[in-house]
């Protein structure tokens, strides 16, 4: 595939097709509607000003959202003074509410994850979201695999939690559906019993 | 009973390992059953993981952002003033050309030839390189014994650095082990805009060896740099650029660049 600065002509058309995906990473990591579109905004302007000489990669995609990362840290470094992270507005990731039918314990799930880190969020975006690969969302990252991997752990690690809280998922002690040895010994003796 | 880090079972829930990595991860959890359990659980927020994020792109493709993010009022050309850069220096040219050929009394002399003349005898501008070769001399083999940077797994660098090979699949890494080097790391670089990959070798004394790897350049024939202490070859092909660097004689480092030139196969 060619480099983006080789494609110059049809980067316009590819952005507009991008947009929803860009928004998507700018919303998990800014929390906000109005600065998620700020941000969007400032890439879109940075991609088609930028792209004749991007030689690093072949795919916009991966550069947009790699630009967008370093600009959101770029601003959050330049805070005059460094603060807590606002909390993120749950309306932005009201989707999920869709996705489990507007059931009244999935209602919280927005709150979940606008309440989870913006990094954390990120990660889940790219990786869920947008399809990403461990490899490829570490490079937007500009960190290793191992820290992606991590970050989507502790994210797993947090969900399962809240959703034992709310009976939600299995008991982790519970039986599993794979069969394990002990099991598979249990029913040979009980048929040979049986015979 | 058999310990696996929770990384290494998502991965495999997300279908990130390869393919011999997978199957022994899935015997594993046929036969152990905190394993299996594990597993389970995290099948469990994954699914409901991966349903709430596509659904939350669901509704970021249903909104109108075209109206709010108009890229038409993004500059269409790039440079100053919306200016093609080429534009700029053919003007800053004819400008100097202009300039010269009027201060030397027009026609009657040949200002234009003494123009040229001072021109050429301008310092060259300073090439990648060039500039690569005094990057490397800040390199030493304390430098690279910090874990925090750059990439150590050799199957990510075999994937960064078929991206800037322009291959689809990953590219055999040079390989120096038959010379006493072994690859420390690999990191991607910014020169001017431009993304270039270091490829770190270390021996067991030495001081490090570097393959620096650009896109672009017209096929270029190996040529010798020599900059301080640090030896360097440069060469391009296919479309990339090559500079290995080392503190080593420039000999070595030739057939360093011999090596790296037949695996990588450009």
């Amino acid at each position: 595939m060619d480099y983006v600065s080789d494609r110059q002509p049809s980067i316009q058309s590819e952005l507009q097709a991008l947009l929803p995906r860009l928004h998507n990473f700018a919303a998990a990591l800014t929390g906000t509607r109005h600065a998620s579109l700020d941000l969007t905004r400032a890439v879109c302007h940075i991609v088609l000003t930028r792209a004749h000489r991007e030689k690093g990669q072949t795919q916009l995609s991966l550069w947009a959202l790699t630009e967008m990362h370093t600009l959101w840290m770029t601003r959050i470094a330049a805070r005059v003074k460094p603060r807590r992270e606002d909390p993120a507005e749950p309306e932005l990731f009201y989707g999920a509410f869709e996705a489990n039918n507007g059931g009244p314990a999935t209602a919280q799930l927005a709150k979940f994850i606008a309440h989870l880190p913006a990094q954390q969020r990120g990660a889940l975006t790219l990786v869920y979201g947008l399809g990403l690969s461990y490899d490829e969302a570490a490079e937007v990252y500009g960190v290793h695999v191992s820290t992606i991997m991590t970050r989507l752990v502790r994210c797993h690690k947090a969900l399962s939690r809240w959703m034992e809280h709310r009976g939600l998922g299995a008991a982790p002690d519970a039986a599993p559906s794979i069969q394990h040895p002990v099991r598979r010994v249990y029913a040979h003796d009980y048929e040979e019993q049986a015979a | 009973m058999t310990r696996l880090s929770d990384e290494l079972l998502l991965a495999y829930v997300d279908g990130q390992l390869d393919r011999p990595q997978a199957g022994a991860v899935a015997q594993l959890a046929r036969d152990d059953y905190d394993i299996a359990s594990r597993v389970k659980r995290l099948q469990e927020t994954q699914g409901r993981l991966m349903e709430s994020f596509s659904a939350i792109l669901r509704t970021h493709q249903a909104q109108p952002l075209n109206t709010v993010i108009r890229l038409d009022d993004a500059p269409e050309s790039h440079g100053f003033f919306g200016l093609n850069i080429m534009h700029i220096i053919a003007a800053a040219l004819a400008a100097i050309l202009a300039i010269g050929y009027f201060s030397m009394g027009g026609e009657d002399s040949a200002p234009s030839l003494k123009v040229a003349e001072r021109l050429s005898d301008a310092p060259a501008a300073s090439t990648w390189q060039s500039e690569v070769a005094n990057l490397h001399s800040f390199i030493s083999r304390d430098t690279l014994s910090s874990p925090e940077q750059g990439q150590t797994n050799r199957d990510v660098i075999a994937v960064q650095l078929s991206r800037f090979v322009r291959r689809a699949k990953p590219v055999a890494l040079p390989d120096f082990s038959k010379h006493g080097l072994t690859l420390n790391r690999g990191q991607v670089m910014n020169y001017q805009g431009q993304r270039f990959m270091q490829l770190a070798y270390i021996g067991k004394e030495e001081q490090p060896v570097a393959l620096y790897i650009m896109a672009g350049g017209a096929d270029a024939r190996m040529a010798d740099l020599a900059k301080s202490d640090v030896r360097t070859v440069s060469w391009a092909s296919g479309g990339v650029s090559f500079v290995l660097a080392g503190f080593l004689p420039q000999d070595a480092i030739r057939a360093l660049a011999v090596v790296a030139q037949n695996q990588i196969g450009n």
